[in-house]
């Protein structure tokens, strides 16, 4: 079913991608209906033009305290709304201000892109109409050496950091935009390369063609020779549309790509929203998350030095970070850019090795495929998880974690505001880059196998955090979710479903096999006699919570039936002997002790009257309980003791019986209820013998198990290490908690006993003879020297054998 | 288990490892790093370096999960936890930080092989298994999935 499930969702994805250049608009323009389609092509972005926008954006103060000035730069950008918008978006602007600055007029609306003013202003003031200090706190002189340390902080560490971590950040911009961008692919070099290449790939196509000319001459394997040109005309086929099919997997990942890129909210590289469709500043809004340059502006209250000094640093290493991230992943869409070119280039070699029977290193089929999948689709699943992160980032801000102008924090509160973000959101790209990297690689080996990965592409993200997830709640809602009446009137349904199933197949499985949901009508009737209402539709919550209940009731009921029959074999001096070894005699044995045990318990339910007890009467009713079969019982006797005048005498005119008569029936009576209590009790006893060993053979389960645990813990698969398996558990239940207890006990203790080193001996002694049992182990398998080792220090220069040999 | 039996078992669960796993665990140099580990912690025991030698191969094996194998050495070498993590650390360092994923998914991978092979359970799960998806999409989903 999951395997359907995945194909179908592989189906619906590729062709999602595959429709996905093109879109259907119809609407009414002029009066007229119009039907558009959109064709986005990947190498032409049209660009929607900006809306106006005014706003400060940089300001920069002068280090010198001496001078008073402050660098504004204003950015004008435009335009796709009407003049009139325009004018008065610019009358608001002037308005209000985010700085007044004297002199400075803003010019008239026109028409053209980004009009900038940027200039030198002196005395600028704020909204309020203050004179801006322009004085960071520098005063470096030789008595204040603290002020010098500041300064030498500032200019010798911060402004460099600040400088490359921004230069980090247009290069991540750029070729993250770029590489996404059709443009990279298609130009002059890369299809001369291309075209030499395919050129050298024809050459095989000829000598093939020569190669099944002679065959064909000289009267070799004729009827194959037709097959063969066929195969290598199509093949010959591919290899000259090699650079198209290539294309349009590169294309396909590219705009699924953008389809991500474009709904991270746009923000030009100043900053600025903008509706631009063409590059943007994904930095900026990452970096809007922890908003860097609010750091520098130091907590508020602080103005001392030291305070300034801290600020520095955290700014210092929150740069450091930037620019290790963004060029980190800078360079994985560089080599994104270059590996699909290498493809590209090669492509035609890769297609004409499906012809040959041998591989070419490097450029076979598979390497190729798998290549280029891996790059194509790194793209889409990088800026997927940036969405993420971005869209992670707006409820951190909304969750008032970051520090913001007017804050009122201060001292470490502050750090934290500043750190915290931070922390999150280079944790959240880091991830994202080797998420990104190793789904690629997933997505590039299932493609090329035809394989189910690319649901793990589109699944991937939700699968990780329902895994994570569910692992959390699991635990405390399976607690609560079991206490409710309906999950228990579920796990009682499920309990009373498993008995009759079970019955089902002791009895040779004939007919059809009990449904649950006949099983649960029952129940509700049956409760409905007790006048308890139970709900028709249980909510998954409920369902739940039976589970639970009806797997810890199983598992507790399989493991008492486990304990009891252990302890019989026990009695009879067969301990851990299988139930398949036990002899006839045995399991008599064990019986009769069972029944010798069981009697009390048996018989007061069957003078009880409990459910499944009835006795027989000697009128052949069917009645529970002793007192019931007594009263009946004791009619009859009387009525046939009647039946005899030698039993009866007259008493004030009534015809009873004598007293011997009346001791006869009583004694009568006993004797009768003795035979049919112990008829019913050995029918019980057998039935609960069979019963007992029978749930002693069933399996818990994995699922079971872990379920039944739910509660206590985590329903986590690492739980197996706190299950125990039973030697009569499924052998998944056995093989799975063995892979801890089992084998891994059992390697534990062969590796004290078993491997040649006596537990204590130098540990030198053990490693030798640990690589003697590896070596021994592995002597006559083939060990692939050629993959890279994993480990830190592993040199991966296996040899198989090579440790092979006594010590 | 006998070294024969050993011997079986490692070749039966190396041969489940993917290819780096393979070629790390095979090279044994894992094995020379973890005397070095040793050489720097000379409060250990022999008995408590072949308990970490032991574990180190099982979990390169992924007969145990990484976090049983953590477990162990930060709680089961019965040295001052300080140490054990310091060991812990080293060791990942050395010889697991670039296997771990490999090692998860193998692990993983022969747990559910070995609950695939379960056929005796599976009958008697198979009921009250029927909702259990139903229930994890629900509670993940913040009990809008109903």
């Amino acid at each position: 079913m999951q395997k359907i499930f995945s194909k179908i969702l592989i189906s619906v994805i590729l062709v999602g991608i595959f429709l996905m250049p093109i879109g259907g608009v119809v609407g009414i323009k002029n009066e007229k209906l119009v039907v558009e389609i959109e064709i986005n092509q990947a190498i032409a972005q049209s660009e929607q033009e900006p809306i106006w926008h005014f706003q400060v954006t940089k300001t920069e103060f002068h280090p010198n305290p001496n001078i008073n000035s402050i660098t504004t730069t204003i950015f004008f950008t435009s335009v796709n709304k009407p003049k009139a918008s325009c004018d008065a978006e610019r009358t608001v602007a002037e308005s209000n201000p985010s700085y007044n600055v004297p002199g400075l007029t803003i010019g008239p609306c026109t028409s053209k892109d980004g009009d900038l003013v940027s200039s030198t202003f002196s005395n600028v003031q704020d909204s309020n109409g203050k004179k801006i200090e322009a004085d960071p706190g520098f005063g470096c002189r030789l008595l204040n050496l603290d002020n010098c340390f500041a300064a030498l902080l500032y200019f010798a560490l911060y402004k460099p950091a600040a400088f490359f971590a921004e230069l980090s950040a247009r290069f991540l911009d750029y070729f993250m935009y770029y590489s996404i961008s059709s443009k990279a692919y298609d130009n002059i070099f890369m299809s001369k390369a291309w075209g030499a290449v395919r050129d050298i790939a024809n050459i095989f196509f000829i000598v093939a063609l020569l190669f099944v000319a002679i065959k064909t001459i000289l009267g070799m394997n004729v009827s194959g020779n037709k097959k063969m040109i066929g195969t290598i005309i199509i093949v010959a086929l591919f290899i000259n549309f090699s650079l198209f099919t290539t294309q349009v997997i590169v294309d396909a990942s590219n705009i699924l790509a953008k389809i991500f890129y474009h709904n991270i909210t746009p923000k030009n590289e100043n900053g600025v929203m903008t509706a631009s469709k063409g590059e943007k500043s994904i930095t900026v809004q990452v970096a809007s998350i922890f908003d860097p340059q609010e750091v520098m502006g130091g907590p508020p209250g602080d103005e001392n030095e030291g305070t300034w000094i801290i600020v520095a640093l955290v700014s210092i290493i929150i740069s450091i970070f930037m620019i290790f991230i963004f060029l980190s992943v800078a360079f994985l869409f560089i080599g994104r850019v270059v590996e699909l070119w290498v493809a590209m280039i090669f492509s035609p070699i890769a297609f004409a090795s499906k012809t040959i029977s041998g591989k070419i290193p490097g450029f076979g089929w598979d390497e190729w495929l798998s290549g280029l999948l891996k790059s194509a689709f790194l793209a889409p699943i990088f800026i997927f998880f940036l969405y993420i992160v971005v869209l992670l980032g707006g409820l951190i801000s909304s969750a008032g974690l970051t520090e913001k102008a007017g804050s009122t924090s201060e001292g470490l509160e502050w750090a934290m505001n500043v750190i915290i973000p931070f922390a999150i959101t280079f944790l959240l790209l880091y991830q994202s880059k080797k998420i990104a990297q190793d789904y690629s690689g997933k997505v590039g080996k299932a493609i090329a196998g035809g394989a189910t990965a690319l649901a793990g592409l589109a699944l991937g993200g939700a699968a990780l955090g329902t895994a994570f997830a569910g692992r959390q709640v699991m635990g405390g809602l399976a607690a609560k979710a079991s206490r409710s009446d309906n999950a228990m009137h579920h796990g009682n349904a499920l309990m009373d479903h498993d008995k009759t199933v079970q019955d089902w197949k002791s009895k040779g499985s004939i007919g059809n096999k009990p449904k649950f949901e006949d099983t649960w009508a029952n129940y509700k009737t049956e409760q409905a006699a007790k006048n308890v209402t139970v709900k028709d539709k249980l909510n998954p919550w409920e369902k739940l919570g039976g589970n639970v209940n009806f797997s810890q009731m199983k598992s507790g009921k399989i493991n008492t039936a486990r304990h009891e029959v252990d302890e019989l074999k026990k009695e009879i001096g067969r301990e851990n002997t299988s139930d398949a070894n036990l002899s006839g005699a045995d399991e008599k044995l064990m019986k009769e002790n069972f029944t010798r045990k069981k009697r009390g318990d048996i018989e007061t339910k069957i003078k009880r009257g409990d459910k499944d007890t009835e006795l027989t009467t000697s009128s052949n009713s069917k009645v529970l309980g002793e007192s019931k079969f007594r009263q009946v019982e004791r009619e009859y006797l009387v009525k046939e003791a009647m039946k005899d005048s030698n039993n009866t005498e007259m008493k004030k005119g009534k015809k009873v019986l004598t007293a011997e008569a009346a001791q006869q029936v009583n004694m009568n009576l006993n004797v009768k209820f003795d035979e049919e209590l112990k008829k019913q009790f050995d029918k019980l006893a057998a039935s609960k013998f069979e019963k007992t060993v029978a749930e002693s053979k069933q399996s818990v389960g994995v699922g079971g198990a872990l379920m039944a645990k739910s509660t206590s813990g985590s329903y986590d698969v690492r739980n197996i290490s706190q299950l125990t398996a039973d030697k009569r558990d499924g052998l998944g239940m056995k093989a799975t908690a063995g892979l801890i207890s089992a084998v891994a006990m059992g390697i534990r203790m062969g590796m004290k006993k078993g491997i040649g080193a006596e537990h204590g001996t130098s540990s030198k002694d053990f490693a030798t003879d640990i690589k003697n049992l590896v070596g021994g182990a592995l002597k006559d398998i083939k060990i692939d020297v050629s993959v890279p080792s994993g480990g830190g220090e592993v040199k991966g220069k296996a040899s198989g054998g090579g440790h092979g040999g006594g010590h | 288990m006998d070294k024969t039996q050993l011997q079986q078992k490692i070749r039966e669960y190396y041969l489940k490892l993917p290819a780096s796993a393979q070629a790390s665990f095979s090279s044994l140099t894992w094995v020379e790093t973890l005397n070095g580990v040793f050489s720097k912690y000379l409060i250990l025991s022999e008995d408590q370096k072949q308990e970490i030698i032991t574990e180190t191969m099982l979990v390169l094996l992924g007969i145990i999960h990484l976090e049983e194998y953590e477990n162990k050495i930060l709680n089961g070498l019965g040295v001052e936890k300080e140490v054990s993590y310091k060991i812990l650390v080293d060791i990942d360092k050395a010889i697991l930080v670039d296997l771990r994923n490999d090692l998860t998914e193998v692990f993983n991978k022969n747990v559910a092989e070995a609950t695939e092979e379960d056929g005796d359970g599976k009958e008697s799960e198979e009921i009250y298994h029927k909702d259990l998806l139903e229930n994890i999409n629900f509670i993940t989903s913040g009990g809008k999935n109903t």
